[in-house]
């Protein structure tokens, strides 16, 4: 005779989410993709370092002297270094001008001083190296004649030593934030695919159980939903430990190969899309197991989850519209409208200063969202599980839970 | 005692039970028949608490079914799986935590009930690496929390004679430790041989209802008749009598109830002698089909 003791309700809830842990964790291919997202995030965010002009410093060669010429272009190296965009002209001595130009044409070098006034280049002078090395061979030539006029070194200094023009920029952090921005949308992209993947994990799961019958077992001992939390709520846990490793990793392997200018802003952007991507993945993976109740056989799911995926990707695209051109008031109200919001907030965000209301709006507005879709999937969810043959809709889904009492 | 108390449930239009109502005792295997379509699983399931009934209820121990009293209960659905990617052990564990046994129980209970099934597996193998037979096996398995009562959808489909001797074993088991036992099944061989019990229903209501014998008492009598000599279609002749079946030279006669034995002896007699003369038992399946054609 039974003589256990009824769990309580958040105990069931556990129970399977637990399973569900468990089983995705003895899965080798989450191991494998686990991997796999790790090196796209770090592909990722090197591409977008090429993409973005970060390159190295120019490098001059120069064969012989010119000392006060490479003084000069040290000393703007030194006044450029942690500017942000120009990081100044390294400079490498040459013995002889065919070395030099063979370092131009190997392309070690980006241009060669050869001699007097004259400079080697493959096709032409490169755009950072230009400036700084007209400023070099002018304040060169200049100290020079000053120095032929009699002038003492130190007079020549106070002479050439011009009060620097003082900047003020109207919008100081528009190029530093285009580095958060895109670390925002390779996240959301990334999340889109680890969504997509344990989304389908999630309707295939609930197929397996329901043609196999096993939700009969289990619909004798909890409640649909708590079998629906458990199973979100577990694979939930295993898609964020997922993307936590894999923006722990990718941020730590961009900090350390230096893919990255700001590693704070990466960091702090990496949160933010994570912390959205939790409502957001809550939302589509309960959409994606009420899919996977409609459906009777494998073949139907794909039907039967056209809605979720389109809508999954309409989000993806939102979030890239801040690089389209589009108006900022169309990303604005897509930053707000639940099951886009979670893809595309998180890429404003990092894009520009979002008022603290806005963003409160659009998480209350998400999170109101996935409680009544929690309620009214679990009733399609309960009212598929139970009926067999092709894809059940979900208006006669949700008949059939109003006609049965299910619960 | 689990009771099902005058269960009525539609469906649209469509009415699957009218007022169904039978009773399993402690320690009593019941067989609960009737034809595709005839409310059996709806039946079941709002036992289970996966369907509401629209009238009537479901009740153990004298208390309507509940959540809780829900977790008592041992329920096997008709063409019950298992996961297929999951290790059985594990999975016999999960069912028995979810009916609320402690995890260190649940885990011996496991490994003592694949010891007795005899399933043989390695200690990392998934259930689909398993053979269907040892498969079979596990299903039996996954009732090892000790359950208050069993309600068992067909448990005996598509089980082979070993797994399903193992499973009418591991039944009676059950029963001998006070445990009612409901099940359906159209193996009524089996049903005959197995249960204490017998509920007919059709068209969502009890038609017949005792033990094999009690509903052989409410059969017509049949007698078998073999004779030597005579005439082909002599029973046809006898009155009082219809013929069931004509095999060779021998006939069974459905007996009407006022007609003495006597009377039709001495009529056989006249036609041929006798070789074969004899009541009858009806088997479960006679019962069964008359009791769903009537």
């Amino acid at each position: 005779m039974n003589r256990n003791t009824p769990h309580g309700p958040l105990t069931l809830v556990g129970l399977v989410a637990w399973r569900e842990i468990v089983t995705q964790f003895q899965r080798k291919e989450l191991w494998a993709s686990l991997v796999m997202m790790i090196l796209v995030f770090c592909g990722a965010l090197g591409l977008q370092k090429v993409f973005t002009g970060a390159a190295d410093r120019p490098v001059l060669a120069v064969v012989g002297e010119h000392r006060d010429l490479t003084e000069s272009l040290r000393a703007q190296t030194a006044g450029a270094s942690g500017d942000g965009g120009a990081r100044g002209v390294e400079v490498v001595s040459y013995e002889n001008e065919a070395a030099a130009e063979a370092a131009v044409r190997a392309e070690k070098a980006d241009a060669a001083l050869v001699g007097e006034g004259r400079v080697l280049v493959r096709e032409k002078l490169p755009e950072p190296l230009a400036g700084p090395l007209y400023e070099a061979h002018r304040t060169a030539q200049t100290t020079e004649r000053l120095r032929d006029g009699g002038l003492t070194d130190a007079a020549i200094a106070r002479a050439l030593a011009v009060q620097p023009l003082t900047v003020s920029a109207l919008d100081p952090d528009a190029d530093r934030r285009t580095e958060p921005t895109m670390t925002a949308a390779i996240g959301v992209m990334a999340l889109f695919f680890l969504t997509f993947m344990f989304g389908q994990g999630i309707a295939q799961g609930v197929l397996e159980e329901k043609s196999s019958r096993i939700v009969e077992v289990l619909l004798a001992k909890v409640h649909a939903w708590q079998l629906l939390a458990g199973k979100v709520l577990g694979i939930g846990l295993v898609a964020f430990v997922q993307i936590s490793a894999m923006a722990a990793g990718g941020v730590t392997v961009a900090v350390a190969a230096d893919l990255v200018d700001a590693p704070a802003d990466a960091i702090g952007t990496s949160v933010s899309v994570v912390l959205w991507f939790i409502p957001g993945f809550l939302g589509f993976a309960a959409l994606w197991a009420v899919a996977g109740a409609l459906a009777s056989r494998a073949e139907d799911l794909q039907h039967a989850a056209g809605p979720v995926s389109m809508l999954q990707t309409l989000s993806l695209m939102a979030a890239l519209a801040p690089f389209t051109g589009i108006s900022d008031t169309l990303t604005r109200l897509f930053s707000l409208v639940p099951g886009l919001s979670s893809a595309v907030m998180p890429v404003r965000m990092a894009s520009e200063n979002v008022p603290w209301w806005e963003v409160a709006l659009a998480a209350v507005l998400l999170l109101a969202s996935i409680a009544a879709l929690l309620r009214v999937g679990g009733r399609i969810y309960i009212g598929g599980l139970l009926q067999h043959g092709g894809i059940v809709k979900a208006r006669t889904a949700l008949r059939n839970a109003r006609l049965g009492g299910m619960s | 005692m689990l009771e099902f108390d005058a269960l009525t449930k539609g469906f649209g239009d469509k009415k699957v039970l009218r007022g169904l109502s039978f009773q399993v005792r402690p320690g009593e295997l019941y067989g609960f028949c009737g034809a595709n379509g005839a409310g059996k699983t709806t039946a079941m399931r709002i036992a289970l608490g996966m369907l509401a009934a629209d009238t009537g209820e479901v009740r153990f121990e004298g208390r309507p079914v509940d959540s809780a009293g829900r977790r008592l209960i041992g329920y096997m659905p008709e063409e019950r799986g298992l996961y297929g990617k999951m290790r059985p052990r594990d999975q016999l564990v999960y069912f028995a935590r979810l009916s609320g046994m402690g995890a260190r129980e649940a885990k011996a209970r496991a490994d003592e009930w694949i010891e007795r099934l005899g399933v043989k597996m390695g200690p990392k193998d998934v259930l689909d690496k398993l053979s269907l037979g040892n498969q079979q096996k596990e299903l039996i398995a996954a009732l090892i929390h000790r359950p208050g009562v069993l309600i068992l959808d067909e448990p005996f489909s598509g089980l082979d004679p070993v797994a399903s001797d193992a499973m009418a074993q591991a039944l009676t088991e059950f029963t001998r430790d006070g445990v009612p036992v409901v099940f359906s099944s159209h193996q009524l061989d089996l049903v005959e041989r197995l249960c204490d019990r017998v509920g007919i229903v059709r068209d969502g209501a009890l038609v017949a209802e005792g033990t094999v014998e009690e509903l052989r008492g409410r059969t017509t009598r049949r007698l078998e008749i073999a004779l030597e000599g005579a005439p082909a279609g002599w029973a046809s002749a006898v009155a009082g009598t219809r013929v069931v079946e004509a095999r060779h030279n021998r006939y069974t006669l459905e007996v009407e109830e006022q007609v003495p034995v006597r009377e039709i002896l001495s009529a056989a007699q006249t036609h041929g002698d006798i070789v074969h003369f004899a009541w009858r038992e009806s088997s479960l399946t006679e019962i069964f089909r008359e009791a769903v054609t009537a």
